[in-house]
């Protein structure tokens, strides 16, 4: 007995020096000593997980430790588990129930269980050899239940170890959101903070946008690729569900959680908690924080716990205040900022008010010296003056323009002030108060008016730009509805082109546009700018100039009205006979008239003859007044039965180029030939001749034509070339293999290259000969009488072989008929049409003839592709085809015989019949020889 | 090494039977096409190099045809194989990688297609 005790001493020695809290080695170490205490062969230690419902490895006493911390057993596979739960020992000693045990050799296990209140919180198990009988190990009960507890303490001290030094780290947290300046620091730093603290995997901040959702704004353990959506509804998973209810949330099994939908990133949930960031009545958003990370000590359960959460939710309140305090702090700074602002603003106020004063006070002395001038170009002086110079308004420039109420337009006049940046430095070089030394303003102002000539400011830039003001966005405002419009930068840039064409012309976007109002109407209009001081144009100033604008607008009525008055007397002594002014109208637009005019009586005598007609016809209105024109030069005579016409048809007759030789020299004209009827009585009274010299335009037109066909000479020769270069490259080409292949020996190879050449010679020879066919001069041609029906049917026996191999239907209508032409050439000409329709046609052609009067027409239609528009303008031209091969001299040789040598026409038409259209090609020629022939 | 590939666009037919044996003595591996419509058909089956294309032809002309060509956004080089200087001038001719005007002289047309490939 007492040496039972003894061991139980040094059993419990043993176990003091044991660090179960800090190591989870030493639990092998007590199952060793165990083993060793109780005579087993075994010992293993396991530690109840409640969650699980099983019974996890923690110690064991064998060599092989590996399946410590990892091997766990349910509770449903440890028989008689009831009995073991209750508080009894459980022995299995043969084969049933031993499968959970496999790991362990003896034949032989005791299973003790260690309750603590009432719960089973471990188990022991001891193995025994066959012949060893088992241990009475109810008297050792009380023993192992406390070596049970121990184990159980160890591990819950871990655990509240753990939780200590994480309640300590806050203090850490605290100085973080007491020193962070601003919230980026505050929330980054925090939340970093808080996942070492807490050992977490991942963690995320979704804080409130402007569009009432959840925004993720930082994130920690999180790559950017695994964020799915950046942002979520207020509602949206668990994270939603925190910020709308705001409590904090911890949820272990995400599949099981309804609330746990966090599909917003793409990472593996074992457990997650998320506290809303609030503080009062502000809600910020919340913070989430996903998996705990693996530790190398044992706990009893690897997810988030309750005192996490408590943990994140007191961090999360620690944040929001500190939010909340950096909140108030830039607002406080705002409200701050807008104080000194105000402050700001009261002063400028009263110094504008100050300047205005002064404006209206130098205004008074403008309007005095305006008033009492009576000259408008003197006001006009005074006023531009006064507006730029320091003393009066100081603008950089003024310039003024003058209303024309007949075009309803706005002309620019005169432009005074500071023109560049070189006038503008030595304008502050200079004393700027140079205006102030001379007194009085007025005299000032009329003195300088009065010295200087205002068209030394007439700005050739500007000087007579017209501006019609209606419907112009800027000076229908300022003309008619008479409101000063000010221009600043970004009206231009909104504003189209009138607000655009205005700046350019200035050469700034900032500018003022005033209306000189006079007692009905605007009279004037001014533009000011400062473009080179920059000196701002501020509202007050322009209440000051809507003074101004009325006082000039008046004073330069008063002028205009005076000075319209004095030139309505002066004109009125000018016309003291409306009968002499009539006459000196009428003679004056006679004679300035650009046509010559000569006016004939009835008994052809000249009874006028203008200006024009003089130097025309080089003879002086008082030699010829009077005279017939017989009288004067032989080249009227023939004029003159044109005027005996007249009378005949009491109509006008034009004659349009009229060559005419006038003191030798060919000229022509288109002349007119007008009656002169009696006003009453509709009687002609005589012939007005109009003649119009347009010598100079039909020169024109001569050297245009000349200019035309050297140009299409040109593209002749340039297709002439292509046309030869193609076969002459391959000739050369083939030429230079040839000299390869008859070294090779190649004689196959060689006669290929020979026969190729020859072709291309051939093709060569043709283009010669159809090009010389189209240049050369007309030859003398053969005329005699053939009936068309014979040569129309020689050509289609020419190709009755090629028709019928195409399996083409011919349809011929071909009535008989004699005409003249030259046989040969004439059949050359078909020869053509019919070979080109063979070639375009699908399978159908159709030669049709028909007598129109003194022609003869022939039609020859096909089924082709029918050419566009386009094309068939371009037909007819030289070496234009849509042929692969050929010259594309075809058609223009035909319609050369058809057209010069047998005066008739070709033309290309479609013809549409039941929908399907064709391509008709149209010979027409005179049936009898025309004069030209014989 | 493989052979390049290279498509000859031309509507003459000794012209391109020249080019071809020119370019096969060159140890390129040829195909034809005697028009637009073929040349088109033909890019699509196979893989080109490089494809020469005149410019004068019946059904499309060679600048429109080259554009044709790159906008089936092969990264096949295009040469402009033409009797004409004058198109060089066009802005369409960009489309294609080089401008030969046509001769008996194939040096410089050999030369282009060495440079492309």
């Amino acid at each position: 007995m007492s040496d039972q005790l003894f061991n139980q001493l040094k059993l419990f020695k043993t176990l003091l020096n044991l660090d179960i809290v800090n190591s989870d080695e030493s639990v092998n170490e007590l199952a060793e000593e165990l083993s060793y205490n109780f005579s087993s062969n075994e010992c293993a230690v396991f530690i109840f997980e409640n969650e699980k419902q099983a019974f996890r490895l923690f110690g064991i006493s064998t060599l092989d430790k590996s399946l410590v911390k990892v091997l766990k057993i349910k509770v449903t596979d440890i028989p008689n588990y009831q009995q073991l739960k209750r508080g009894n020992i459980v022995k299995i000693e043969d084969e049933s129930g031993r499968d959970a045990f496999e790991f362990l050799n003896s034949p032989k296990l005791s299973l003790f269980p260690v309750i603590d209140n009432h719960q089973v919180v471990g188990m022991i198990v001891f193995g025994y050899e066959d012949d060893v009988e088992s241990l009475n190990l109810v008297n050792l009960a009380d023993l192992l239940r406390s070596i049970g507890k121990i184990v159980k303490l160890s591990i819950e001290n871990r655990l509240f170890k753990e939780n200590t030094s994480k309640l300590l780290s806050l203090t850490r947290l605290h100085e973080i959101v007491n020193k962070s300046r601003d919230e980026e620091t505050l929330y980054r730093e925090s939340m970093n903070m808080t996942c070492t603290m807490l050992n977490v995997e991942n963690a995320s901040i979704w804080l409130k946008n402007d569009s009432d959702e959840l925004e993720i704004k930082y994130w920690y353990g999180i790559r950017e690729e695994q964020i799915l959506r950046k942002t979520i509804p207020v509602n949206h998973g668990m994270v939603g569900w925190c910020f709308d209810n705001r409590e904090p949330v911890l949820s272990i099994s995400a599949k099981k959680d309804p609330r746990a939908a966090l599909d917003m990133l793409d990472v593996d949930i074992k457990s997650a908690i998320a506290a809303p960031l609030y503080h009062d009545n502000d809600i910020y958003g919340v913070i989430i924080l996903i998996n705990r990370k693996d530790q190398p000590l044992y706990r009893p359960y690897k997810h988030f716990d309750e005192i996490d959460l408590a943990l994140l939710e007191d961090i999360a309140s620690r944040i929001s205040l500190g939010v909340s305090k950096l909140k108030y702090v830039t607002e406080l700074s705002k409200e701050n900022k807008k104080f000194r602002a105000l402050t700001l603003a009261n002063e400028r106020l009263l110094s504008q008010q100050k300047e205005q004063v002064r404006w209206l006070k130098n205004i008074t002395y403008i309007n005095r010296a305006m008033r009492e001038s009576y000259d408008v170009k003197n006001i006009q002086s005074i006023m531009l003056l006064g507006i730029t110079s320091e003393r009066g308004l100081g603008f950089d420039r003024a310039l003024l323009l003058q209303k024309n109420d007949r075009n309803q337009t706005l002309v620019a006049k005169y432009w005074m002030g500071i023109m560049s940046e070189d006038e503008m430095a030595t304008k502050i070089g200079s004393s700027t108060g140079q205006h102030y030394g001379l007194g009085n303003f007025t005299q000032y102002l009329r003195e300088k008016a009065l010295t200087m000539d205002l068209d030394d400011y007439a700005d050739h830039t500007v000087r007579n730009r017209v501006f019609p003001y209606k419907s112009h966005i800027v000076f229908e405002k300022v003309v008619t509805r008479k409101k000063i419009v000010k221009v600043i930068p970004e009206i231009v840039e909104e504003w189209g082109n009138e607000y655009r064409e205005l700046a350019a012309l200035l050469g700034t976007e900032e500018f003022v546009v005033v209306p000189l109002v006079g007692r009905f109407e605007t009279v004037g209009v001014l533009i000011l700018d400062n473009r080179f001081s920059g000196k701002e144009i501020s509202v007050n100033l322009i209440d000051v100039l809507k003074i101004f604008s009325d006082n000039a607008g008046l004073a330069i009525e008063n002028v205009q009205n005076y000075e319209e008055l004095k030139s309505k007397t002066l004109s009125l002594e000018r016309q003291t006979s409306l009968l002499n002014y009539h006459k000196e109208f009428t003679t004056s637009i006679l004679e300035s008239l650009d046509v010559a005019i000569i006016v004939l009586d009835r008994e052809d005598k000249i009874r006028e003859w203008n200006r024009r007609a003089e130097s025309v016809f080089k003879h002086r209105k008082e030699e010829v007044l009077g005279l017939s024109f017989d009288n004067i030069e032989h080249s009227f005579e023939d004029l003159e039965n044109v005027a005996e016409k007249v009378y005949e048809t009491k109509d006008t007759i034009v004659l349009t180029e009229y060559e005419m030789k006038v003191k030798g020299e060919t000229t022509f004209f288109d002349i007119k030939f007008t009656p002169l009827r009696h006003t009453d009585s509709d009687q002609i009274e005589g012939i007005i001749i109009m003649f119009d010299n347009v010598t100079q335009k039909k020169l024109m037109e001569n050297e245009i034509r000349r200019r035309e066909k050297l140009s299409t000479l040109g593209e002749m020769s340039a297709r002439v070339a292509h046309e030869i270069r193609n076969p002459l490259s391959v000739i050369g080409g083939f030429t230079q293999r040839m000299s390869k292949s008859l070294e090779a020996g190649e004689e196959r190879r060689t006669f290929k290259y020979l026969s190729i050449i020859e072709s291309e010679v051939k093709r060569l020879e043709k283009i010669v000969e159809e090009i010389l066919e189209f240049s050369r001069p007309m030859k003398r041609l053969e005329f005699e009488l053939v009936n068309i029906n014979k040569v129309i049917d020689d050509l289609v026996t020419l190709y009755e072989d090629k028709i019928d191999s195409k399996g083409i239907e011919l349809k011929k209508e071909v009535h008989s008929l004699e005409i003249m032409v030259d046989v040969s050439r004439i059949k050359q000409a078909m020869i053509n049409l019919i070979q080109n329709a063979i070639d375009a046609c699908k399978g159908y052609i159709e030669i049709v003839t028909e007598q129109q009067g003194e022609f003869m027409k022939i039609k020859f239609l096909n089924d082709g592709e029918v050419l566009d528009k386009e094309t068939q303008d371009k037909i007819f031209s030289p070496f234009f085809t849509t042929k692969t091969s050929g010259t594309g001299l075809g058609l223009p040789i035909t319609k050369k015989i058809i057209e010069e040598e047998h005066n008739g026409s070709l033309t290309i038409e479609t013809e549409v019949r039941k929908d399907r259209e064709y391509t008709v090609f149209i010979i027409e020629i005179p049936i009898k020889l025309s004069e030209q022939e014989e | 090494m493989e052979k390049h590939k290279i498509l000859i666009v031309e509507d003459e037919d000794n012209m391109r039977f020249l080019i071809s044996e020119e370019l096969e003595d060159e140890g390129y591996e040829i195909d034809t096409a005697a028009n637009a419509k073929e040349c088109l058909e033909k890019i699509g089956e196979n893989n080109y190099d490089l494809i020469t294309v005149d410019i004068e032809m019946p059904d499309m002309n060679g600048l429109e045809l080259a554009g044709e060509i790159r906008k089936k956004s092969t990264p096949v080089k295009i040469i402009l194989l033409t009797a004409y200087s004058h198109y060089k001038a066009d802005l369409s001719s960009w489309a294609a990688d080089a401008y030969v005007v046509k001769s008996s002289d194939f040096n410089i047309l050999k030369q282009e297609i060495q440079r492309l490939l």
